[in-house]
């Protein structure tokens, strides 16, 4: 006997197929009763059909009642050809070849790619029959499965957007997104077979492990909010991240800051001579009747999540929400309310300049100029490393709009 | 208008209409370490320490304020002490321990239905911060002593009581003596405290 198999772990159970539907014998009262309905019996005949493009005629029994009810024009066609779909591949030219995909892939000639594409015609780009029958190639060189498959996307694409330049921009666009990433599919299969692969002992560690693991994160979370609390009462209005970023750049700060106050020496704040009379006629600002302090009439810093981009803003200028103005003079506070006006206009702006980048970026993909490399990233199980290919293909940079560039792109459109 | 407004306004002398008076204030505390003759006095005590409200120039409210009450730490008897004017509105102390004071300003002219105290807060520091400038570098150049007052360790604010609509007798008090606040001659001291308050 072998020894007691230990129960799948919940998610992998989660994975499992739906569950068989539930057979449901008829009970006999039902099967008599059916029969007792005399409901009229179908003939069924032998129609032939023919499948395109050759003139083979087959033989296949349908019902008279299917025959009835189709027009003659399909009498003739069997009710499976909707099945009999053809991959529109594309078709190039040697001079094709020597204009446009030659410069792609040095490692593939013109031989190998011809073998390729006569390949995934005739097996309708089934590629893992593909990959089956490609050897041997002309040239020799044995590829892998996602070789050819790169191959032929990159070949369909190049081919496809050189012919619609000058097409619609939906369908340049649809040409344009043709993209195959071999390494994530390497990755993917590499993951899928070590995921499979796993002995029952590696499930039962990774479940412990797991567990673990959800224990920690709800002591995290609740340690992450805590600290996060405890940092913004202390300065309020700022993220902890640019606190602690702060911190760490203490000694610089320090250094910047003295250079520059250490030529005026400022013994002392004093007020300075020009203030308001005691006594105002005819405020600009009037004010109910009653007592204020001045203090209290100077608009606060509130820390919201609206209000943090200006409150970094005005921080790096040496000032935080929880500074209260020391002098509260009239002109002081003027010149605060000015400041604080300019902070909020300038994080406005700056996102509203993010924004305007990242449209352009955009506009930049869709017309062609900048290719949108689509990477996944690897599924990490276990210890954590990638279980990649070695020598994975660095992710390409994406490349910054400069004068020389826009022009490009207008032109293009 | 409402009862009490209406109350207010046949209690009250005429108020000027489409007026603000501006009264500047200077407020905080002093510290200095106590001698050892005062040590000997006062057991477990370390600073005398000295909480105020003046004009920024040094010279007394009295011709505006009323009286000032200071909300100090529970443990000091009497806790609670009011300064009736022409007094200087000061409060001298020994101790140990750093609070936050409370100060209520009570204005000439407030009658039961009058104007409402201002309320301040004060902190009272003992010790010099150790502060560290590229955290707040506001801080850099701000010294906490006075040169007038050598030996004290100085934490003062500055700040402004506009009273709107005053009634008559504030606004002439204020009047007449204008020229004791304006132009402010008087340096007045910047503040750790507000940083940290």
């Amino acid at each position: 006997m072998s020894p007691p198999q230990p129960p799948p772990p919940p998610y992998l159970l989660d994975l499992a197929l739906d569950p068989p539907p539930a057979l449901i014998a008829p009970a006999p009262d039902a099967i008599q009763a059916a029969i007792a309905q005399k409901r009229p019996v179908t003939r069924w005949t032998r129609q032939p059909f023919t499948a395109q493009p050759d003139a083979l005629v087959l033989h296949h029994w349908s019902s008279e009642q299917t025959i009835e009810d189709m027009d003659t024009d399909t009498l003739t066609a069997s009710p499976f050809t909707v099945f009999d779909r053809a991959i529109d591949v594309v078709e190039w030219t040697a001079a094709d070849y020597e204009a446009l995909l030659s410069p792609l892939d040095p490692d593939w000639d013109h031989a190998d790619t011809a073998h390729l594409f006569a390949l995934v015609r005739q097996f309708d780009a089934r590629f893992p029959v593909v990959h089956d029958r490609y050897a041997p190639a002309p040239s020799g060189i044995e590829r892998d499965l996602e070789s050819l498959q790169e191959r032929y996307v990159a070949v369909t694409r190049a081919l496809l957007m050189h012919r619609h330049q000058h097409s619609a921009e939906r369908t340049q666009q649809l040409a344009a997104s043709l993209t195959y990433s071999a390494s994530a599919d390497r990755d993917r299969k590499a993951h899928v077979e070590a995921l499979m692969g796993r002995s029952a002992d590696e499930i039962a560690r990774e479940v412990a492990a797991h567990a673990v693991l959800e224990l920690f994160n709800a002591d995290m979370s609740a340690v992450v909010r805590d600290r996060h609390e405890v940092l913004a009462r202390a300065y309020k209005g700022h993220s902890p991240g640019e606190l602690a970023a702060w911190n760490t750049n203490r000694a610089k700060a320090r250094e910047q800051y003295q250079s520059t106050v250490s030529a005026s020496d400022q013994g002392s704040l004093a007020i300075p001579a020009t203030v308001h009379a005691a006594v105002i006629h005819h405020p600009e600002t009037p004010l109910a009747p009653g007592v204020y302090l001045r203090s209290s009439l100077l608009p606060k810093l509130v820390p919201h999540h609206s209000n943090i981009k200006a409150n970094s803003t005005m921080g790096r200028l040496g000032h935080r929400p929880s500074d209260h103005v020391v002098h509260n003079t009239p002109l002081i506070h003027k010149t605060f309310t000015d400041l604080r006006t300019v902070c909020v206009q300038l994080s406005e702006l700056s996102k509203l300049v993010t924004k305007s980048e990242q449209e352009l970026k955009t506009l930049a993909v869709r017309a062609g100029y900048m290719p949108a490399v689509l990477t996944r990233p690897p599924v990490v199980i276990g210890d954590g490393k990638r279980h990649g290919v070695v020598g994975s293909p660095a992710p390409v940079p994406i490349p910054t709009t400069t004068a020389a560039t826009v022009g490009r792109v207008k032109g293009r459109r | 208008m409402t009862d009490a407004a209406a109350a207010r306004a046949a209690n009250q002398p005429p108020q000027k209409q489409d007026v603000q008076v501006v009264i500047p204030i200077a407020y905080g505390t002093q510290a200095r370490p106590l001698t050892e003759a005062e040590r000997a006095k006062h057991k477990d005590h370390t600073t005398a320490w000295t909480v105020y409200v003046r004009g920024p120039s040094g010279e007394s409210l009295a011709y505006a304020v009323d009286r000032v009450i200071f909300h100090l730490h529970e443990s000091i008897v009497p806790p609670v002490r009011t300064i009736v004017a022409p007094a200087p509105f000061e409060v001298h102390e020994t101790g140990w321990g750093e609070f936050d004071i409370g100060i209520e300003v009570v204005f000439r002219g407030s009658g039961a239905a009058g104007l409402q105290p201002v309320k301040l807060t004060a902190p009272l520091k003992l010790f010099p911060e150790s502060v560290d400038t590229a955290v707040y570098p506001a801080l850099v150049g701000l010294k906490q002593v006075d040169p007038a007052r050598p030996g004290w360790l100085v934490t003062e604010k500055y700040d402004e009581v506009v009273v709107s609509e005053p009634s008559a007798e504030l606004y002439d008090a204020v009047v007449a003596n204008v020229d004791r606040s304006w132009p402010i001659r008087g340096t007045v001291w910047g503040t750790f405290s507000n940083l940290l308050c």
